[in-house]
């Protein structure tokens, strides 16, 4: 009796231990949008909407949205007022997710090894890993950062051109001349929002 | 008479001119943001000072656009008939006899930098993708985890001493470089192979065709900044500086 209990507990358990390791939380994360993208339930090309429906579901949680558009806005983030920033955060998430469904709807069956993973601090880490294929070789690392229970994505670094660097140069060149209005604007309008 | 009217047109000039570039140099809103050292670390900013070097952006931005215009309209098209024809492996097994061929270059700048694990890396995958690999045509090392290096040039063996990279430039047709890599990639194809080939036609078919494949390999990257960027400038050149200080970091 008391083992069952205890195996009980240990299962209980188990979801929440798994994300508490960075990997473990790529993982689950990449294995969940692979297992939607060749799924057979999806073949017919009428499905592919639901398909997508399904892995936008399972992105929504993967990066840390307040993150994200701090570190992307840098210096920047703080001329943002508080209701341009309520206004910014889930724009700037929903173009991220939709640059992460385009890429994940070309997967076409190449293979994530998890390298290496480093923890930086209680709350920072990196998860490295390669993509390969029988023509690719393409390292990406994630990096994540704990809040709360869970850790979450902040960046992704490909080939070692990292995502958020790569907006903060465009955010800074516009900003530069441009309000942060005219940004949120810009972000509505490429959002199709 | 006209000495101290010269003068004076100098002085304003670089007036003028210090007056631009402080305005270009300093963020937008410098003294709105306090130092805060906390923010700054944990933003990485101070890693960054700024943008990267361009000061020659009104002419790069002029041959983007051309280089943009001759990517859609005729580079494209050109790649879909070449796509059609040679299946992707056959344009990887391209990508990796022109990649083996180039093991000179590396050698070399691996050497330069005093980098002996790179060049014992380098020619052990040189060897086995010669021989077991048809002549370089099937990379047989791509998966061999102790063989994987990053490649080495000229301009990252000058970085290695010190020089900086020196204004962005994006070429003609060759597109986005820097002063120092443009002159690195010079020196570079002294050792590269392709360049001592003859006669001249057979050369310059065989870079061409080198060049067209890479680019037809990185054309969907391309496609994809362009759309995902709000600005595709800032964009490519973020991208160009990022990969090539990560190069020259390995």
């Amino acid at each position: 009796m008391r083992i069952l209990f205890l195996l009980l507990v240990l299962l209980l358990h188990a979801p929440v231990l798994a994300q508490d390791n960075p990997t473990s939380y790529i993982r689950a994360n990449v294995d969940a949008v692979v297992g939607i993208l060749t799924s057979p339930e999806y073949e017919a090309e009428t499905d592919k909407d639901a398909q997508l429906r399904q892995i936008e579901a399972v992105v929504d949680n993967f990066f840390d949205s307040e993150e994200l558009s701090k570190r992307s806005l840098g210096q920047y983030w703080r001329l943002f007022t508080e209701e341009q920033k309520q206004e910014f955060m889930p724009l700037f998430l929903k173009l991220i997710k939709q640059v992460y469904l385009k890429k994940s709807v070309s997967y076409n069956g190449e293979v994530v090894n998890y390298n290496q993973e480093i923890i930086k601090s209680d709350t920072l880490a990196e998860v490295h890993t390669t993509l390969t294929s029988p023509t690719l070789n393409m390292p990406i690392i994630y990096y994540m950062i704990r809040k709360d229970v869970s850790w979450k994505v902040y960046d992704v670094s490909v080939e070692n051109v990292s995502l958020v660097k790569n907006y903060r140069s465009q955010f800074r060149s516009i900003l530069q001349n441009n309000s942060p209005d005219y940004l949120i604007a810009t972000l509505k309008e490429k959002t199709n929002e | 008479m006209n000495k101290p009217l010269l003068f004076l047109c100098l002085a304003i000039g670089i007036f003028l001119l210090q007056g631009c570039a402080a305005k270009k140099n300093s963020p937008a809103s410098g003294e709105a943001l306090p130092a805060d050292q906390e923010y700054e670390e944990m933003y990485d900013e101070a890693e960054e000072n700024g943008a990267y070097p361009d000061s020659i952006e009104g002419f790069n931005r002029g041959v983007f656009a051309f280089n943009d215009g001759f990517v859609t309209y005729i580079f494209s098209p050109i790649n879909t008939v070449y796509t059609g024809f040679f299946p992707p492996d056959i344009r990887a097994g391209f990508g990796n006899f022109y990649r083996n061929l180039g093991y000179p270059v590396r050698l070399i700048n691996a050497l330069l930098q005093f980098k002996f694990d790179k060049m014992a890396k380098e020619t052990a995958s040189f060897a086995m993708n010669t021989v077991f690999g048809v002549g370089g045509l099937f990379n047989v090392t791509r998966n061999m985890e102790s063989l994987q290096s990053s490649p080495e040039d000229f301009s990252q063996t000058l970085a290695f001493y010190g020089l900086g990279s020196g204004t962005y430039l994006v070429l003609p047709i060759l597109g986005p470089t820097t002063l120092r890599d443009a002159v690195g990639s010079v020196a570079d194809s002294f050792a590269h192979p392709l360049t001592y080939v003859t006669p001249d036609s057979a050369k310059y078919a065989l870079i061409g065709h080198d060049k067209g494949n890479a680019a037809s390999a990185q054309l969907p990257t391309y496609m994809s900044i362009k759309e995902e960027s709000f600005d595709h400038y800032t964009s490519m050149k973020d991208v160009y500086f990022q990969y090539r200080i990560g190069l020259e970091k390995e």
